[in-house]
This record gives C-alpha cells, structure tokens and sequence, in this order.
C-alpha cells in the first residue's frame, strides 16, 4: 500500500487535519500522527481497522496502481464521449440592456451582429448532421446572446426544426434559453413553450441592486419587467433556473428580499426549479483565473456562499438548491473536465456561424474554431484539435498535482496559471472550496481558519 | 506548407515513387522531383501549381505550417475509443471443446469446464442492455465463442434472441456472429441459428493431411471434411463464412494446396466467404487481430505476403490497404464499449486475458450489473501510444497506434509499450501487395 497521490492535506488548527482525496472525492479528519503516517507512507504505524477505512476511501492505494492512469482514463472518457450532443446557438450578439460588467472586460466584442434566416437554417443543418455524426442519443440546444429574444423569430425557428427533428428520430431533446426577461411576452413564450425545456433568468440582487447593474439603454432598471417574466414562464411546467449574482455590497439581508419576491411570484416549492448564487465575475473571468486580484475575489466570495445557502435553506428553498458535492452548483462538482465546454460533442455557435469552444470568446474572430459552410457541414481549423486534445496529464505542472482531479489543470484556452513563476496558486483556491464544503455540510465540526 | 508525418515513400522501378498516408490512407504515384518536394520539412509550394497543391493538401500529403498531425491523431484516435456508438460483447460461452487440438493445451495442466448456466445467462443479457442503455450505443455486435460455443447452444440462442428482439424493440442495429470450430454445424444446428447468426468463423490449419493432425476430435480422427461440409449449410442459410487459415512455419509451404482445394469447391467465387491468414496463436481465436503469435517475430513480415500472393492468384483476396485505427481498430477491445465476459460473469478487456483473474475488469453481479470495475481497466484504457516515445515518432502512428496490449504487456509487463510487431515492416508490405495487386499493368515494384 501507498498513500494516494491525489491526497490533499489541509491543516485545520493546530493539531487536526482534513485529507480529502481530490480522484474519490472523500476527506477524514486526522490528527497530526495520522497525518506524518499516510504523508511519509509510514504505513506500519496504523492499526488494520483504520488502514482498511483508509484503503476503501481511497487515501490509500495499491503499490502497483498509477492513479494517473485512472484520471486520464475519466478524463478522456468524459471529454471524447458523444452521448449526448450540445449546441450553444447566439442568433445575436446584439442586447438591449447595458449593463457595465457586460462591457468591461478586454475581449471588446462588437455587438452588433445577428443571424439571418439562411445562417438559421445553415446551423439547424449542421445541429442536425452533428448529432449523426456523434451518434448521440441526446441533444440539448441552448440559446444564449446577447440577448437571444431581439431575434424570437430565429429562436422559434431553430428550436422548432430541432425539436420536431429529434421527436422523429426518437432522439432525447432538452433546450434552455437564457434571456434578461426583459422581451419574454405571453405571445412570444406562448409560440416558443412547445419547444424550449427551460428558462435560465439572472438576478442581480434585490430591486435597487438589480436595477443599478441591469437597466435599459436609458437607464431605467429591468427589475419589475424581469419579475414579470419569470411569473409569467413559471406559471407554466417548464423548468426554470435562476441564478442569483453576489455582488461586492450584497448582503445576507438582500438575499432574503429577493427569496422573498421570487415567493410572491410562486417559486418557492415550485418542482423544476433551481436556484444558484454565483459570484459576479467579468465575462473574461476564466482568463485571468491565473490573476492574484482574481484569486483574491474569489476566495472571499467562496466564504459567502454557506450562509447564503443556510439562509435560503431555512426560508424553504431547500429543495431548489443543488448543492451537495458532486452536484452542478456545488463548490466540488468532481467533474473530470476543466469546463463544460471545452467537450467533444458540444458547440457555440455565433451569428455569423462561425465555431468556439467557449461562450466567453463567441464572436471574436480571432478565436473562431472553425465555422459553418453552407450546406451545414464544419470546417475546423487547427486550433480546434489544439484546444480539444489539450490535456492536462500533458501538461508538466499538472500532471502530477495533487489537485488535478478537482481543478482539471483549469481552462487550456487561457495561459495557464500552473506556468506563474511562484507556483500555482489555483491550489489555494480548491482548499479554500474544500473546507467552505466541509464546514457547510459538517457545521458541528469546529475549524480552525 | 509542409509535407505531412505520415508519409511513407516506397521505391518503385524508374525511379518512380509511390506515396502513402497512413492518417487519410490516399495514396500517390510521384516521380523523383515530387518526392524530393514533399519529403522536404518546408515544401517549396511555389514549385507546383495550385491545382497540384490544392490536390496534395485534400490528400493530407502536406499541411498547413500551423496544422499539429499528431494533435489530429489523437482527436481521431480518442473520440474513436470513447465513442458510444458500437457496442460490442465477446460472449465466451462455455471452456468446453469437443476437439483436442495439440496447440490449444500446450502448456496447461487442467482442462477448464465451465458453461455458462441458465441464470448467467440471464444476467448477461441483462448486463448487456443495462451497458447498452447507459451509453446510449446505436449498434450492439456481439460474438459468441468458447471453447466450441455450439456445447452450449441453448445459452447462445437465448442470449441471441433476447438481445435481437430488445434492440429491435429499441431501434438498435444488431449483429452477431459465432466463432466455432464448425464440428457441429449440422444442418439441424445451422436451422436453429439461421436468422439469428449473421456471420460464422471457422478455423483451417492447412490443406486436409495437415489439418486433420492437428484439429482432432478426441478420438484423434481429423475434422477437415466435417468443417468443410459445414460451409455450403451456413451459405445456404445466408449466414456468410469467415475463413481463418493459421499459419505457421511449418504449414506455409502447404496453404497452396489448401487454396486449391478451396478453390475447387467454389469457395473463391463466392462473395460471402471470406479467408485470412492468421499466424497460430497460443491462445483464443476470438482475438481479430495479429496478436499472439508464436512464430519467430521476425519472418512473419515475409511469410504472411507470400501468403497472400498465393491467396490472389487463387481468387482470394487476403490483404488490404493498412487503414488508419480510427477506422478500423486494430485491437477489437480498445474501444470503451467493448468487452468480453465469461463463462463465470467475469468481464475481460483482452481475448488473450481471459480467464485470468488477475486480469479481470469487472464481473457481473446477481443484478446483471457491472461491479467490482477494477484499475485494470483504467490501465488498458490509458495507454496512450502518444506517449511511447518511438511511436509519437512513428510514421505508422495512425495505423497501428501502439500495437496490442497484451504483446506489451508480455515483454514490458505493462500495457504502456509498444509492440510494433506486425507494424513497422509489415504495414510496408502491405501497402506493397495493394500496389502490385492493383496496379501490376502500370508499375513493377522495385524489391
Ligand atoms: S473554455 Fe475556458 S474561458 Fe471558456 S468557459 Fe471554458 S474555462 Fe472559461
Ligand atoms: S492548474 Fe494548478 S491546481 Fe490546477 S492541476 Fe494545474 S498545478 Fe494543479
Ligand atoms: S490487447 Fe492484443 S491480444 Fe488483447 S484483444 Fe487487443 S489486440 Fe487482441
Ligand atoms: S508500435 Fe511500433 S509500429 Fe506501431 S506506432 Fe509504435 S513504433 Fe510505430
């Protein structure tokens, strides 16, 4: 036996500490022999009882088991599998909001672009000849922007021949539009129901807070029409997931005004309804991951996130977060990939039909992977192998870090902040997640900082 | 632009040259200039016309300067191994044979017995959709094998029912074949699996007198005549025949005898039957690569083009282009949706593995589930030919990626080597027998 290279040791207070395994996913509490004994595989010292725990949670593994070998094969196994195919389709880039966060950042995307009916039905086609080509079971559509209802004609359109398409097939369909609420009328959600499974709305914090960062091009604030909205698609089966953005000056109190207000509409209870608290983060954020300002931000938003989930727990939201380890919104979602989307079967697609391997780029040329031609077949180009066969059990720094399993050696389109001179602090970043997780789910543990 | 890794250049007469690419399989007659250009690191485009260049590059002969091949190997390579698309199961019936073929129980000790039993069965067939279901596989092929699969008939036909009405019920291609040594194939037996069997393999060592010395039936009678009775009744049936002709160094100098005979009951003439030369193994035929050999490492890239000359000139065609492993995998269990289980529920990832526990990846519980998923499977699937320095060199990357897994592991102990035994020097010959079978009106090879 040997101890697992994918232990993780975080001192707790002065004489305990937490393992977490990063490749299972499970921590134990040790006290500090325990701790020197499975660090310097000093194995002899512990009892058979606690070596057969520490064997069946993973801490401990066979002499002969490269434990590499078991990440690269999750690893490759989530990210060149197609059973299920994913389109994210912007018909524009266009918005009719302003909000400041939404331009502040480096990639300056000119905003101006929108689909036509013929790019529409070039991208149905290429949606269409994907899937046969990945021979998925399952398709999800997203339609993202901009502001995706600017062009609900586009919307209804490529949601309508996708959906009949994969009802004849017998194919698996689910599709979200994510929208600012602001154009969702009874008329326009009536025409699009039948074909969209769910509604992605974000908030960003109660009434005041929401309207000084979400407000029309003349200023007034989106709040109301937004509420309006979400009443309106919550009214019928559909799901719906709103995401709820922590802001610098939001405080326990807003969270409840907003829970609040989203009770009056009737979500609270309400089945096929998910709710999450992210952190505003710029659009460019997983650039500049490797960034100490942005390490900083984030650890101390991870902090937040425990008594806001507490909170809503106790007002009866309980059954709309998911946020148990391994669920979507958790802090340790253990999957085996650095995003979502940088995955063999999924793509975004702009509206000039050009491809990305990420949303936070669409539309900037430069980082087009590939594009559309006109009989709905792509055309890639180099840099979409580069970015899809990326590994990070390639890369030197990574490929033996404690943390791979957990942080998947971070976003290959950006410069990797394993590369910083002084290291990589993205380590610092999981821990901090770890504990947040453990103290959340195990309140009566007592931790040190 | 810059001439592809993949480009293997053969000599032919007149200082012509044939080119091939083993990542798109095209293939080029040039003369010496045209050599010269794309063996070059930087291709002086500007020496050939557009067209030409517009050609070479649809070819995959040269590439954009920004163009990573390997990158693309790998992008091909892996979504091919993780694809859900084909499910396969080698189902190994039973350990039981009716025959006593010398080479089968070289080496062991005691005779393994094993069937599979009424209620294994049901559980595989259970495993079997579970598996099929989760990944969401739109072709399920199977092969049923043993020891002689035909000892447990009632089994296979239960398993093959089941799973062909399942996957009809659920819009599922399916396909199936039966690997046998064809001793009991009756015209009653081939009745109960007509409609359920697509494709039949049967094994021949040599013309009859050789034959009939090794593949005995216990009573050491000869089964060449049986065997070859039993092919016109699986023609007759629509279920096409797969001829697997073992060679050896002994036996090599006699396949044209066995070509003749073939030959002379029609058997070339006929579409659905198809022959190949497979080097004798130690050990289980299932196995549809060139693994496991037992003869000397070194002649069988001589032994098996004269094999396959000998092959065409009686009407049998035995040797392909080599195609890249994306297409067509070289090994039948590097793909994450192919396994072997047997007798006993126990799941294998290697045909020359089986029955070694050591070796077992999983097995199949009372629920027809995978359980016990060991790192074995981790282990076979991890290997990365990327990552053997002699193969991310290597201009036969695309199609052999590694060679066998198992052939690794015997010489290196690890499934992390390479094993270029049928590879390097044969994959050459190969692309030389396409040529010369091709196109020996325009060109002679230059030996
Ligand atoms: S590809 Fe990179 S930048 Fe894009 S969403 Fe994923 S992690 Fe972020
Ligand atoms: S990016 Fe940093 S934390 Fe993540 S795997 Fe690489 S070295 Fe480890
Ligand atoms: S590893 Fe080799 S012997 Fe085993 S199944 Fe694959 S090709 Fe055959
Ligand atoms: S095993 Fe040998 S022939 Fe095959 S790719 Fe590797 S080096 Fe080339």
């Amino acid at each position: 036996m040997k101890s697992s290279i994918y232990n993780i040791c975080i001192q707790t207070d002065g004489c305990n500490s937490i393992i977490f395994n990063a490749l299972k996913g499970t921590s134990i509490l040790v006290d500090s022999e325990m701790k020197t004994a499975i660090e310097s595989n000093s194995l002899e010292m512990i009892c058979p009882e606690d070596l057969f725990t520490l064997v069946d949670s993973g801490f401990l593994v066979e002499d002969d088991l490269d434990e590499r070998n078991v990440y690269a094969f999750e690893h490759n196994q989530n990210k060149y599998s197609t059973d299920i195919s994913s389109f994210l389709v912007l018909p524009t880039l266009s918005c009719n909001l302003s909000c400041p966060y939404c331009y502040e950042d480096s990639l300056n995307i000119s905003r101006s672009r929108s689909m036509d009916r013929n790019i529409a039905e070039n991208v149905t086609n290429f949606i269409k000849n994907q899937v046969m080509e990945n021979h998925s079971r399952s398709v999800v559509l997203g339609l993202y922007g901009g502001e995706p209802l600017l062009e609900s004609d586009l919307c209804i359109q490529i949601a309508e021949s996708i959906s009949k398409w994969t009802m004849s097939r017998g194919l698996n369909y689910f599709s979200a539009l994510t929208t600012n609420g602001t154009m969702l009328s009874q008329e326009t959600f009536d025409k699009l129901r039948p074909f969209i499974s769910s509604v992605h709305f974000t908030l960003d914090g109660p009434e005041e807070e929401h309207n000084k960062m979400r407000f029309y091009k003349g200023g007034r604030g989106t709040y109301s029409d937004l509420m309006k909205a979400i009443s309106l698609a919550g009214e019928s089966n559909i799901h719906l997931t709103v995401r709820i953005h922590i802001g610098d000056r939001t405080g326990q109190g807003d969270f409840a005004k907003v829970l609040g207000d989203l009770e009056a509409i009737g979500l609270r209870g309400r089945p096929r309804t998910y709710l999450y608290f992210m952190p505003i983060e710029p659009k460019d954020e997983c650039f500049n991951t490797s960034s100490k300002k942005s390490l900083r931000r984030k650890l101390k938003n991870i902090e937040l996130l425990p008594c806001i989930w507490n909170m809503a727990r106790e007002l009866g939201w309980g059954e709309s977060l998911h946020v148990d380890a391994g669920q979507e919104h958790s802090l340790l979602p253990f999957s085996r990939l650095p995003c979502g989307f940088l995955k063999n079967g999924c793509y975004v697609i702009d509206p000039s039909a050009r491809l990305y391997s990420c949303p936070s780029v669409a539309g900037i040329e430069r980082y087009s992977v590939g594009s559309i031609s006109q009989d709905g077949t792509a055309i890639w180009l180099p840099s979409y192998y580069d970015a899809i066969t990326a590994s990070p059990t390639d890369a030197t720094a990574c490929k033996d870090c404690s943390h791979l399993p957990l942080c998947n050696g971070g976003c290959p389109v950006r410069p990797s902040s394993a590369q910083e001179p002084d290291g990589c602090h993205l380590k610092e970043f999981y821990n901090k997640k770890i504990l947040t997780h453990l103290a959340h789910k195990y309140p009566t543990l007592i931790w040190g900082t | 632009m810059k001439g592809s890794l993949f480009n293997v250049f053969i000599a032919l007469c007149d200082g012509k040259y044939a080119i091939f690419n083993t990542m798109t399989g095209a293939l080029v007659f040039a003369d010496e200039d045209l050599k010269g250009i794309l063996g070059s690191k930087d291709v002086r485009i500007d020496e050939l016309d557009s067209e030409m260049v517009n050609r070479l590059e649809k070819m995959g002969l040269i590439v954009e300067n920004g163009v990573d091949e390997r990158r693309l190997f790998k992008y091909n390579y892996l979504q091919n191994r993780y694809s859900n698309r084909d499910a396969h199961f080698s189902i190994l019936l039973t350990y039981k044979c009716n025959l006593s073929c010398p080479y089968c129980y070289e080496g062991r000790t005691t005779k393994p017995e094993k069937s599979m039993d009424d209620e294994m069965v049901e559980r595989v067939i259970k495993a079997i959709i579970g598996k099929v279901k989760e990944t969401g596989s739109r072709n399920l092929s199977l092969a049923l094998y043993g020891g002689e699969p035909l000892l447990c008939l009632n089994g296979g036909m239960k398993i093959l029912r089941s799973l062909s009405s399942w996957c009809n019920s659920e819009n599922v291609n399916f396909k199936s074949a039966l690997i046998s040594n064809g001793t009991l194939l009756t015209r009653a037996t081939v009745n109960t699996i007509s409609g359920h069997v697509d494709a039949v393999q049967l094994t021949l060592d040599g013309p009859r007198w050789y034959h009939d010395r090794l593949r005995v039936f216990c009573n050491g009678r000869g089964t060449y005549d049986r065997i070859l009775e039993s092919i016109p009744l699986l023609r007759e049936a629509g279920i096409s025949v797969i001829l697997r002709v073992q060679v050896s160094m002994e036996n090599i100098v006699l396949l044209a005898e066995l070509f003749d005979d073939l030959k002379k009951k029609g058997f070339s003439e006929d579409k659905g039957i198809r022959l190949y030369a497979f080097p004798l193994m130690e050990l289980n035929p299932a196995c549809c690569s060139y693994s496991s050999l037992c003869i000397d490492e070194d002649s069988y890239e001589d032994i098996l083009p004269t094999i396959w000359a000998e092959g065409l000139k009686k009407g049998f065609v035995m040797a392909f282009k080599p195609t890249p492993s994306f297409i067509q995998p070289y090994c039948s269990f590097a793909s994450d949706s192919s396994y072997l289980i047997d007798a006993f529920g126990d799941v294998y990832k290697c045909v020359s593995l089986v029955g070694q526990q050591d070796h077992k990846v999983a097995r199949i519980d009372s629920m027809g589930r995978f359980i016990d998923v060991s790192f074995e499977l981790c282990e076979f699937m991890a290997r990365d030919p990327l990552k053997l320095e002699s193969c991310f060199n290597c201009v036969y990357l695309p199609t052999c990626s590694g060679g066998c897994a198992y052939r690794s592991l015997l010489s290196n102990r690890t499934y992390f080597g390479k094993d270029c035994a049928l590879h390097r020097t044969l994959e050459y010959k190969k692309i030389l027998f396409y040529i010369r079978s091709k196109y020996s009106d325009r060109l002679k090879v230059i030996e």
